[in-house]
């Protein structure tokens, strides 16, 4: 991967899941800034620079929000809401990544205008290739809204 | 007249008269009364015989006048005999003189005499309550007297040249002339009954006779007539003629029965009862019986019943029913009013009568039965329907397991049936009859009722329910107003149905919270299938991606990530192990109940505190007056263990952890509020109630599954209590409240 870093911002309660994550973006050797939080409203708080992270130079915008839906405090519905309807960060891409294949919070996270819906696989193997998929399509094939757009002498594409 | 006989002039079917007469001359009496019937006419008349001119003097007065006069003054009969008595001496005298003179030659002191009578006979004639005319040989009128000129209604001067003939009615005028005429022809006595036409219109029938005179050569020179007033009679006549008409009409035309028994033999009423009964059955026939009542029989006409006797229509009878029916009669005189009668007619076929009958006794004797007798088969019929219908309808409201009711106009309540009473708690119908109805109906409910009650008046039916005043029992009852309207058309009272619903209301609400805390549990279950799905999936994914983590690991050798694989794949099957535990607690509360208990809740502190074990440096309160309460011991246990473990979890970072369980005072009545207090990390208050939700966990870095609260609610909740929480906010601790209601 070439390039000036993605900002990643992982919002998961489960320390295991979280690690996990990390893990398969390191094994695909997706060299980004990821940053966690375990609950809604440290996730909101980053986002807004707000409470622990005023520091907008430590604490960047992110790229993309990768949200788990069962969150303490505020859960990741209501986070998808806040974000959809910040003129702010409405253009961030929201992907929700959950243990959940309920058909109401499927279709509730769609109604919130989530980017993309993924569930968590239990085979490692799977929940490795999602990881590495993940990984491909947003922070390479993926073209982010020109404001958020990292400075990048090319598209991924044209490498070849 | 005269020269005549006077066998000839009195006609006496008896002939009693010219003997009596005989008998008057041989035994020398002078004058006498005698009745006599002179042309069908009742009459009285006077005898004189007057020897001195050897002739008898006769008047004819009609009997009527003379009767009517004697009544009407009360004058005794033998009084009335002298005043005929002294009416015939002078008027012998002027009568028959004529006649005395034509028979004897008579002298010059006769013709004074002549003179003198004739002077006495227009007196006479005047006052004589006859009408008497005379007329010259050429019908003209020469003479009349008073009393004619009041019946034909005309003035002395206009007699004279009057010709009755023209007065005759015209119905008359044919017939009348022609009788004059042939008398006068045979020297006849004319003697006639016609009407004479006043000139007011007014019609006299009169009875007239009249006679010619002849002049001394043997010529006749005129006509004298006599004639009395036999209107009232001939009206009478006519009255009984249409009377009679009148009552064959009634008779022939009534819808009732009409006969008449008449005994064979009269029967002597002193008979005894039996054998009346039997003379009543057998010993009278039938003597006249109207169509209307033979076909009562089934005949076609009254003649085919003549001569019938009682017993032969009771042939087909319950003898008995004849027996009493004969002996009422008997007993009441011979008189029947209004009695039913079942019997059969002649072809069998039951019929129903109403008999009205009079026996007519006669010096001791029943000689006769007239009766009348209506056809009420229907009508009978018809009634008995009408009852079997009503039995029906009343055995019906009175067995009927509901509360049947009538309430009148004004509201008051007229009618209950048992069901209705045992309702009520009442033993007696008139307990309640006339007990206002709206005012057992609640005040909250009284108006709309009456709103109702007044629809139903003008006609309406309604349905409703109402809660029944305090006074009353306050239960809830459903019931009608169903308007009965008369044949007029009018409401006349109102009928209701009325049911206690009380428990039907009561189980409606119990169900409806049933209802309600079945969805509750409903939407309990979803949001635990849903997080149960999605929390035990969470270890599982853990487990998973360690274990091929471990795999990679294991064959790089990288000793250091698979001791860490293996920490994080154990700590799945910990927390996943913890889940199931838990799950299964909450699934038994409500499933598994233990026996309620005393529970002195300081004992069950003390116990819960030796498990939870806080460090030694966490200063534990326990107020020594904790109340002892009836619950489930071991459940209870469960909640206090919860409690204090999350206070003894949330108060770990503290620097001086202070952990105290107390009560508060219980206000009147009210269940103790005991209360598990630390002054820990606090929560915000906008979570106070979601942390009681399963699997909520407001710090995912606390250990725990997120379903210790949700237990607690729910065994709090399955003693009838509550809990909640109250905080200040992160950082100020928190308190634990709940109360155990009645388990």
């Amino acid at each position: 991967m070439e390039g000036k870093p993605l900002v990643i911002l992982l919002a998961e309660d489960n320390p295991s899941h979280t690690r996990l994550v990390m893990r398969g973006l390191e094994q695909n050797h997706f060299s980004n800034q990821v940053f966690c939080v375990s609950d809604g409203e440290q996730a909101l708080d980053f986002l807004h620079h707000r409470g622990d992270y005023t520091d907008a130079a430590r604490y960047p915008r992110p790229d993309l929000l990768l949200l788990d839906l069962r969150l303490p405090r505020v859960d990741g519905l209501e986070v998808l809401k806040q974000v959809k309807s910040s003129s702010e960060l409405q253009t961030l891409p929201v992907v929700i990544l959950t243990t959940s294949e309920a058909e109401s919070d499927i279709s509730r996270a769609y109604e919130l205008k989530a980017n993309s819906y993924l569930v968590k696989p239990i085979d490692f193997d799977r929940f490795s290739d999602l990881i590495r998929d993940l990984g491909f399509y947003w922070l390479a094939w993926n073209q982010p809204p020109f404001r958020n757009r990292p400075l990048r002498s090319e598209p991924l594409c044209d490498e070849t | 007249m005269v020269g005549t006989d006077v066998s000839q002039v009195v006609v006496d079917p008896a002939a009693k008269t010219p003997r009596r007469v005989e008998q008057l001359l041989a035994s020398g009496q002078d004058l006498a009364t005698l009745n006599t019937n002179f042309r069908g006419l009742q009459q009285l008349a006077g005898y004189a015989h007057m020897p001195s001119i050897e002739s008898l003097v006769v008047v004819h007065v009609p009997a009527k006048l003379v009767e009517a006069n004697i009544r009407n003054t009360a004058i005794p009969w033998a009084i009335g005999l002298a005043l005929i008595a002294g009416l015939l001496i002078p008027l012998s005298v002027g009568l028959l003189h004529h006649s005395y003179v034509q028979a004897h030659q008579s002298s010059t002191i006769a013709t004074a005499k002549l003179s003198d009578s004739e002077e006495r006979f227009r007196g006479l004639c005047t006052h004589v309550p006859a009408g008497i005319v005379m007329c010259d040989a050429d019908g003209g009128c020469t003479y009349a007297n008073d009393y004619c000129l009041d019946l034909m209604g005309i003035a002395i001067d206009d007699v004279f040249g009057w010709s009755w003939v023209e007065r005759l009615h015209p119905e008359d005028r044919d017939r009348v002339p022609g009788e004059w005429r042939a008398a006068v022809k045979d020297c006849d006595v004319f003697i006639s009954e016609f009407r004479f036409v006043r000139p007011n219109g007014d019609v006299k029938w009169v009875f007239a006779r009249a006679t010619a005179l002849f002049d001394s050569d043997g010529n006749v020179s005129g006509h004298v007539g006599s004639f009395i007033d036999v209107t009232l009679q001939k009206q009478a006549e006519i009255t009984l003629r249409q009377n009679e008409e009148r009552n064959r009409g009634f008779i022939e035309n009534s819808s009732q029965g009409i006969y008449l028994c008449e005994f064979d033999e009269p029967m002597p009423i002193d008979l005894p009862e039996d054998e009346q009964i039997v003379a009543l059955s057998t010993g009278c026939h039938f003597a006249f019986c109207n169509d209307v009542f033979a076909r009562m029989y089934g005949f076609e006409s009254g003649e085919e019943m003549l001569g019938m006797r009682a017993i032969e229509l009771y042939q087909t009878h319950d003898n008995e029913a004849n027996v009493e029916f004969l002996q009422s009669m008997i007993r009441n005189g011979y008189q029947v009013i209004d009695e039913i009668s079942e019997e059969f007619d002649r072809h069998g076929q039951r019929v129903v009568f109403a008999n009205n009958c009079l026996g007519i006794v006669e010096d001791g004797y029943l000689t006769r039965v007239w009766g009348t007798q209506l056809d009420v088969t229907d009508r009978v019929q018809a009634e008995r329907a009408v009852q079997a219908s009503e039995e029906r309808f009343r055995t019906l409201v009175s067995s009927a397991p509901l509360c049947i009711h009538e309430i009148d106009l004004e509201g008051r309540l007229q009618s209950m049936n048992i069901a209705g009473l045992k309702m009520m708690g009442m033993d007696q119908e008139n307990d309640v009859v006339g007990a206002d109805y709206l005012g057992a109906v609640c005040e909250a409910d009284r108006d709309r009722i009456a709103a109702l009650f007044d629809e139903a008046r003008e006609g309406t039916a309604s349905e409703f329910e109402f809660t029944a005043s305090q006074d009353a029992g306050a239960r809830s009852f459903s019931s009608s107003f169903i308007p009965i309207v008369a044949p007029d058309g009018q409401v006349e009272r109102l009928m209701g149905i009325t049911e206690d619903i009380t428990d039907r209301k009561l189980a409606e609400t119990e169900r409806e919270n049933l209802i309600t805390e079945l969805g509750q549990k409903n939407a309990e279950l979803e949001r635990f299938t849903y997080t149960v799905s999605h929390d035990l999936k969470s270890p599982l994914v853990t487990i998973g991606g360690f274990l091929g983590m471990l795999e990679r690991d294991l064959a790089e050798q990288n000793l250091d990530t698979v001791h860490e694989d293996i920490r994080e794949i154990a700590g799945a099957a910990d927390v996943m192990k913890q889940l199931l535990d838990q799950l299964l607690d909450l699934s038994r509360i409500g499933r598994v109940v233990n026996p309620a208990e005393d529970v002195p809740f300081g004992e069950l502190v003390s116990s819960v505190l030796q498990i939870v074990s806080p460090a030694s440096h966490v200063r534990v309160v326990v107020n020594p007056d904790l109340p002892t309460l009836r619950c489930d011991r071991i459940r209870m246990r469960e909640v206090l263990q919860n409690l204090l473990s999350n206070a003894v979890k949330f108060t770990q970072s503290h620097s001086d952890p202070c952990i105290e369980v107390g009560v508060q005072k219980p206000q009147d009545g009210e269940a103790p509020v005991l209360f598990v207090r630390d002054n820990g990390i606090g929560i915000d208050p906008q979570y106070s109630e979601r942390i009681f939700d399963l699997f909520e966990q407001l710090d995912s870095s606390m250990e725990g599954t997120g379903i210790g609260l949700t237990l607690c609610r729910r065994i709090v909740e399955n003693h009838g209590g509550r809990i909640w929480v109250q905080s200040a906010g992160p950082g100020t601790g928190c308190t634990f409240f709940f109360t155990v209601g009645a388990c």
